[in-house]
């Protein structure tokens, strides 16, 4: 099996009349680093809070790791497989103490100790915190509570990582280390999702999907999704600097590709430029 | 109007223990959250404020309306420090200050009531607050006639911050104070934010503001404070901050795209006049470099 979402003619509302998605399909492929990209209301996280069962369809079916998450049953093995972190540093984590709080999920699981302390210790490893255990966590930065967040997810062990805009709320500094905590992880074997704004983060994505009004409009590899300019605006999303800057250039007539990124757009340059 | 801090330093340690030290003269050992910030905030300039999370800027902005005095030194407003109880009460009409995700912080029954609070404090009366309150609704571009008696729960959250930008507006501060005034807002909520707050400065008065974009500071600020560990890094205008890339790395800021772009350029060997880049002006250097070739 190498599915790790699908979803099925789904369809869902939240007040029996209007429809947030409906008829949607959709099937994201394990270990993957798919980024979700869509203005306010476009319907990400409500999408998001389907994969781990937290809402479920109307119509249709959502199927998480193979998992129906219509059948009761099955609801709590969803979640301990696919763990959802939210935009809100201060409003997701439950324990004064960094450790108290990653061991609350496995604990709930019915994990016994050793293996709780060993599984918390190695997700803080995993976050790059293993020597904050005994912190707490009121007196951390955002940044570092983000990462306590997603420490507890991984002390399930889970399968799937969504992050609904984990970095919206931090300073760049906070964003760098979430980003490279999240591709150490997706290296490691995770499969993730993540939902965001910020055009730089989907950039490294292996596949960009953009919403509009609970309907996909764009999938593809990031240099397919983010170099269409003129749809992104469309969609009250952000173009890319770097995509901005070679869409300028080309219009003044210097010959460059439209770049999605800073560091291939330098390469061109530096090419055009500087090579004889 | 002027502000000026002069040699402000403030510590969150309690009055005791800064007797002590200061007695002692071990005062360098208290946890200093601010250290000697010297810097006069002129009339009808765009401000900005970068530093890194904990560098500050808050413990900041807290003394710009005088909800904190300076451990040592003196914020001065046309000349009367605010550490006197009466001056900082005037201080507080005339500096309005925005706080981060101020959404948070609505209260009130009804959007009306809400930005109406400061004026009734104020001790305005009932007719001179209706039209403040309709005035400030129109900054900030909320229907009056919609959404005044709605509950500001009922909003979206771009719509809740423009209350409480209206609650600040109300009071018609000569400057407006706003810390990460478009924090977790959607690129088009971002803009429409940002635009706002270029009509208000437009319209003469005079804005702070604190943010980690630095693109947003670049295009924006008049002058640029660079705070680090509670000490001022920098003070200038946005050429001289952002002409030192490295500097700013090492406090944890990062340099406008085209400002980053155009320095790892010049560092392969490309010759590009020195100066601060936008998208636009980067473009256009490059395409006279390309073209004159």
């Amino acid at each position: 099996m190498t599915t790790a979402v699908e979803f099925t003619d789904a369809g869902f509302s939240y007040d029996g009349t209007r429809f947030v998605f409906r008829n949607l399909n959709l099937t994201i492929e394990k270990g993957q680093f798919v980024c979700l990209l869509g203005g306010n209301g476009s319907g990400k996280s409500t999408l998001a809070k389907h994969i781990n069962a937290l809402l479920t369809p109307d119509e249709g079916t959502v199927s998480t790791l193979g998992n129906n998450t219509k059948d009761p049953k099955l609801t709590y093995l969803i979640r301990s497989k696919a763990g959802l972190v939210f935009q809100n540093p201060d409003d997701q984590l439950v324990a004064s103490l960094v450790e108290n709080d990653v061991a609350f999920g496995p604990e709930n699981l019915g994990i016994p100790n050793p293996e709780l302390e060993n599984r918390v210790l190695q997700a803080l490893a995993g976050v790059g915190l293993q020597k904050y255990g005994k912190h707490e966590t009121s007196a951390l930065s955002g940044g570092q509570k983000q990462r306590v967040a997603i420490a507890g997810v991984l002390a399930m062990e889970p399968e799937l990582l969504i992050l609904d805009e984990a970095s919206a709320m931090l300073d760049p500094r906070g964003r760098r280390g979430l980003l490279r905590v999240c591709h150490q992880l997706h290296q490691e074997g995770l499969t993730v999702i993540m939902i965001t704004h910020f055009m730089e983060e989907a950039a490294d994505a292996d596949r960009v999907i953009a919403l509009q009004e609970g309907e996909v409009c764009l999938d593809g590899t990031p240099d397919e999704v983010l170099s269409q300019a003129a749809r992104l605006e469309e969609l009250n999303l952000e173009i890319p600097f770097a995509c901005r800057l070679s869409l300028t250039l080309q219009r003044k007539g210097v010959p460059v590709s439209t770049c999605i990124t800073e560091s291939a757009l330098k390469e061109e340059l530096c090419h055009l430029f500087l090579t004889k | 109007m002027s502000l000026v801090f002069d040699q402000v330093s403030f510590t969150y340690a309690d009055a005791k223990q800064v007797k002590r030290a200061l007695k002692r003269h071990t005062e360098s050992n208290l946890p200093w959250a601010l250290q000697n910030i010297s810097f006069t905030l002129e009339p009808g300039e765009f401000f900005g404020i970068a530093g890194h999370t904990g560098s500050g800027k808050s413990t900041l902005i807290q003394h710009m309306n005088a909800l904190l005095h300076p451990t040592t030194g003196h914020v001065l407003l046309d000349g009367q420090d605010l550490s006197d109880k009466t001056n900082a009460r005037s201080a507080r009409s005339r500096i309005g200050v925005v706080f981060q995700y101020p959404e948070y912080q609505l209260f009130a029954a009804t959007v009306y009531d809400d930005v109406a609070f400061g004026c009734r404090n104020m001790g305005l009366t009932p007719e001179e607050t209706d039209i403040r309150v309709r005035k400030a609704m129109d900054a900030v571009q909320l229907d009056f006639e919609r959404v005044a008696q709605k509950s500001p729960f009922e909003l979206s959250g771009g719509q809740q911050r423009r209350v409480a930008f209206a609650g600040v507006l109300s009071m018609e501060p000569e400057v407006l104070v706003l810390d990460e005034p478009v924090a977790g807002l959607d690129p088009k909520a971002r803009a429409d934010f940002l635009g706002l707050i270029k009509d208000l400065h437009q319209s003469g008065i005079t804005v702070v503001m604190v943010s980690h974009n630095m693109d947003d500071l670049a295009s924006l600020c008049n002058r640029i404070l660079v705070l680090n560990e509670g000490k001022q890094f920098t003070l200038g205008v946005p050429e001289e901050v952002f002409a030192q890339p490295e500097a700013l790395r090492a406090v944890g800021l990062g340099v406008p795209g085209a400002q980053r772009l155009a320095n790892s350029l010049r560092a392969e060997g490309l010759q590009l006049p020195e100066k601060l880049y936008n998208e636009n002006s980067l473009a256009e250097a490059l395409a006279q470099v390309y073209h004159a070739r």
